[in-house]
């Protein structure tokens, strides 16, 4: 039954248009089995949602729809089955969990698709509560989903893929959380904090990604000695965590460290990479709205005011740098946009030790070697940074994320191990131990 | 709060002593410009010495040249930092009355602080914009709202602010709105024939006037002929019911003979700037203060007749450094010294707010605020 308005209790499918109660709903959701993971079908539906995505219109305006059909393409999903699989073998098989709800968040508009077919190659049901929050890359994939979900031989995923979006209504918030194996928290300490108040069934978990916070570390010496073409490919590497989503993902970083050496001005290296981010904003074409100019005033005012020896400099609305004495009073929150904190450290390690902690996610990296962010990953020691990455791969997805192995925390392990013990072979009666007539257990 | 001398040089207090002592709007703009620039740096100078995160502020963003060679080079702060910020330029004993902008529900507010001397220069800054329109001598007050807005002293709405600011220009004041919201009919006949053949305040807020005043229209005609409306308080409300200045002006003139009519822009955060519609339909900045439009992209001024963000200025304010704010709404500075009102300094019209920027937080459990 189609309404004009949802009632409070209504679930709609972006894919369809239908609304239906919620009753209704979860009674066909309960009633759809899992499957196997890593079916083929939903092998090969991740391959045609690909070339789908890499195909639609308007990827060519947005680099994350061409980011998600990168990561469904064949050789990605098949790395991620080959990594899942491994870890079967003659005693333990990999089962879904079961029904998974995913909450998924408004800031990252391909979010929910990442968590919907990480839970659909896990063989799960999934329900997958989208934002209300509408824009034309969520359209553009809907599209893509729609087109190629209603093809055929695809059929049998449909029922396992219950993209939905709900009013915000306990009820159903209430009703989704009782019958999951598994709720996939997306959205921040708020969205967390709210699902928590709904129970679960007693064999029911959860996988929370709470607020968290991202930022850069660059090398002031690699800065200053890269060439203008190496510069301009760093801006753009740049340009793509940090605009991406208006820099309002997780992984965008909002803080810039500069690694500096004892007695070196970074002020060279901060003016280039400034100059250069400012051309390839330019080169994208990226506009920033006279609201977000001013947020980013308000904020930066509001640290100035706070400390002494902060300093303030836009190039233009679409780019505010924050330079901050000291990481102490530095509080994590922006209003995104394009607002850029900034801290000069000699102590690399020191300085991070004191500062970073369980809410800091991805740190992009240039101008560090493998060995010298392993030693301050070591030296960090899970103290917070879940990952370290290039500089123009934070935004990258990864089935590990935030520290979760999605793919394991979306499917269990069965022990199938019926071997007969030695000695029970014949399975009658129970073996008599007997001095001087043991006989060493033969191992296979 | 430092023991720092004030800058020495012309002092601010007498340029607004001598703005305020003469009839408004006769000041031509060059004129104008001279006066405010050298005010206006000796009050940056003086906030500088006095409200240590104002002087960060200064001292976050790049040198500038001092002392600024026109308006448009004094460092502005953007007016929602008053959300934020407590800037005083006053310790906290001498803080005589806290000023809170209406914020609206799931917005914070916006706070300044005043002391006795900014308190006083309010009240003196408006009398002279107020006797200009109305005249001196006190005139009957009609006020469109209800009583009891104003009955809670300590917690001034800005609905209450600006009745009481304006009613020490009215006398035998009336509330023509009764506890429900409804015209006391009764009551105002009786006070319009009590003050039959005599000149007329009405004061209230955009939308009531709209709202609870033209609705209550009957066959007893009120006749408001010799009276002058003022009324504040944006037209956000109107223009979603499709409500635009002139079928405002038009109603009011046909259902009470209402042709004196001046919308009124202000803010709390900056005091002083209160800007009165003329009959020509423009707002004039009075003596002691200014607007200026910036272009939204560069930032810089914007030439006369281009819509931009403006910027108000005012000499009054002592307490606190509100005195070069970036406002967030949008407007145009149509000409100066040019007004077919023959009152001199810029005329200029405003066209809305900014849109506020979307933040992109990344919960999605509640309803969208807006």
């Amino acid at each position: 039954m189609n309404r004009a308005t949802d009632a409070p209790g209504d679930v709609r499918s972006p894919l369809d248009g239908s609304v239906e109660e919620v009753e209704g709903f979860l009674a066909r959701v309960l009633a759809t089995d899992t499957a196997v993971p890593f079916a083929d079908d939903a092998v090969a539906f991740c391959a045609a949602l690909s070339r789908s995505l890499l195909e639609a219109r308007g990827a060519r305006d947005h680099p994350e729809i061409v980011a998600a059909g990168y990561w469904l393409r064949a050789a990605s999903i098949d790395r991620m089955r080959s990594r899942l699989l491994a870890q079967e073998d003659d005693a333990t098989i990999l089962v879904p969990r079961g029904r998974v709800l995913h909450v998924t968040p408004s800031n990252v508009d391909t979010m929910f698709l990442h968590s919907w077919i990480l839970g659909l190659l896990a063989g799960d049901v999934n329900v997958v509560r989208m934002s209300g929050r509408v824009t034309a890359v969520t359209e553009r994939v809907i599209e893509a989903i729609r087109e190629t979900l209603t093809n055929g031989e695809f059929a049998g995923l449909v029922d396992r893929s219950h993209l939905v979006r709900t009013p915000h209504d306990d009820r159903v918030s209430a009703a989704l959380s009782a019958v999951a194996d598994v709720r996939v928290l997306w959205g921040g300490d708020e969205t967390v904090g709210h699902f928590r108040a709904f129970p679960m069934p007693p064999r029911g978990r959860d996988v929370t990604f709470p607020d968290r916070h991202s930022l850069a570390i660059l090398d002031v010496d690699a800065v200053v000695a890269a060439d203008d073409d190496a510069l301009e490919r760093l801006a753009e590497a740049f340009f793509n965590d940090a605009y991406w989503f208006d820099q309002g993902a997780c992984s965008s970083p909002r803080l810039i460290v500069w690694r500096a050496r004892r007695g070196v001005s970074a002020e060279p290296a901060r003016k280039r990479f400034r100059s250069a981010v400012g051309a390839a904003i330019r080169r994208r074409g990226y506009v920033a709205e006279t609201g977000s100019a001013i947020a980013k005033l308000v904020l930066g005012y509001r640290h100035a005011a706070a400390d002494e020896n902060v300093r303030y400099v836009a190039d233009s609305n679409e780019a505010a740098w924050v330079q901050l004495p000291r990481l102490g009073g530095y509080d994590r929150e922006t209003c995104g946009g394009g607002l850029f904190f900034e801290y000069v450290t000699e102590d690399m390690e020191g300085d991070l030790l004191d500062f970073v902690g369980p809410r800091d996610q991805t740190a992009a990296v240039f101008g560090l070697d493998g060995t010298a962010v392993r030693a301050l990953a070591r030296h960090l020691n899970g103290r917070g940074i879940d990952r370290f990455v290039p500089v123009g791969r934070a935004l990258e997805f990864s089935a590990v994320w935030d520290g979760y192995d999605l793919l394991q925390e979306l499917t269990k392990r069965v022990v199938v191990d019926v071997r007969p013990s030695a000695g029970i072979a014949s399975g009658r009666g129970r073996p008599r131990a007997r001095d001087g007539d043991r006989r060493p257990r033969r191992r296979r | 709060m430092d023991g720092v001398a004030v800058a020495p040089g012309p002092s601010f207090s007498d340029v607004v002593e001598q703005l305020l002592e003469r009839d408004q709007y006769a000041v031509a703009a060059d004129e104008k410009g001279r006066i405010l620039v050298g005010a206006l740096e000796d009050l940056t100078t003086y906030h500088r010495a006095r409200c240590v995160e104002y002087r960060r502020i200064l001292d976050a963003t790049a040198p500038r040249p001092i002392p600024a060679s026109t308006v448009a080079d004094l460092p502005y702060l953007p007016v929602s930092l008053f959300k934020w910020l407590d800037l005083a330029s006053v310790p906290s004993g001498s803080v005589f009355k806290v000023m809170t902008s209406s914020g609206t529900t799931g917005q914070t507010p916006s706070r300044v602080v005043l002391d006795v001397e900014t308190a006083r220069l309010q009240s003196r800054a408006l009398g002279s914009i107020v006797t200009h329109y109305v005249g001196r001598g006190r005139i009957p007050m009609l006020i469109v709202d209800e009583a009891g807005t104003v009955r809670d002293r300590r917690r001034l709405s800005a609905r209450a602010a600006g009745i009481l600011g304006m009613s020490t220009f009215g006398r035998d004041h009336f509330f023509a709105l009764d506890g429900e919201m409804r015209v006391d009919r009764p009551g105002l006949s009786r006070w319009l024939e009590r003050h039959a053949g005599e000149d007329l305040l009405v004061f209230g807020f955009t939308f009531m006037i709209w709202q609870y005043l033209l609705q209550a229209v009957g066959p007893d005609a009120i006749d408001l002929s010799r009276a002058t409306l003022i009324h504040s308080g944006g037209w956000k409300k109107l223009a979603e019911l499709s409500i635009d200045r002139e079928t405002f002006r038009g109603r009011l003139r046909d259902a009470f003979g209402l042709t004196r009519i001046h919308d009124f822009y202000g803010m709390v955060e900056q005091v002083g700037s209160v800007f009165f519609e003329c009959p020509a339909g423009y707002f004039h900045p009075p003596d002691f203060a200014d607007v200026l439009v910036r272009d939204p992209t560069t930032w810089r001024p914007s030439d006369v007749g281009r819509a931009g963000v403006l910027e108000v200025v005012s000499l009054l304010p002592r307490s606190y450094p509100g005195h070069v704010l970036l406002t967030e709404d949008l407007g145009v500075v149509h000409g100066v010294d040019d007004c077919t009102c023959g009152r001199l300094g810029s005329r200029f019209t405003i066209s809305g707010r900014i849109p506020r920027a979307e933040i992109r937080g990344c919960s999605d459990t509640h309803e969208p605020r807006h």
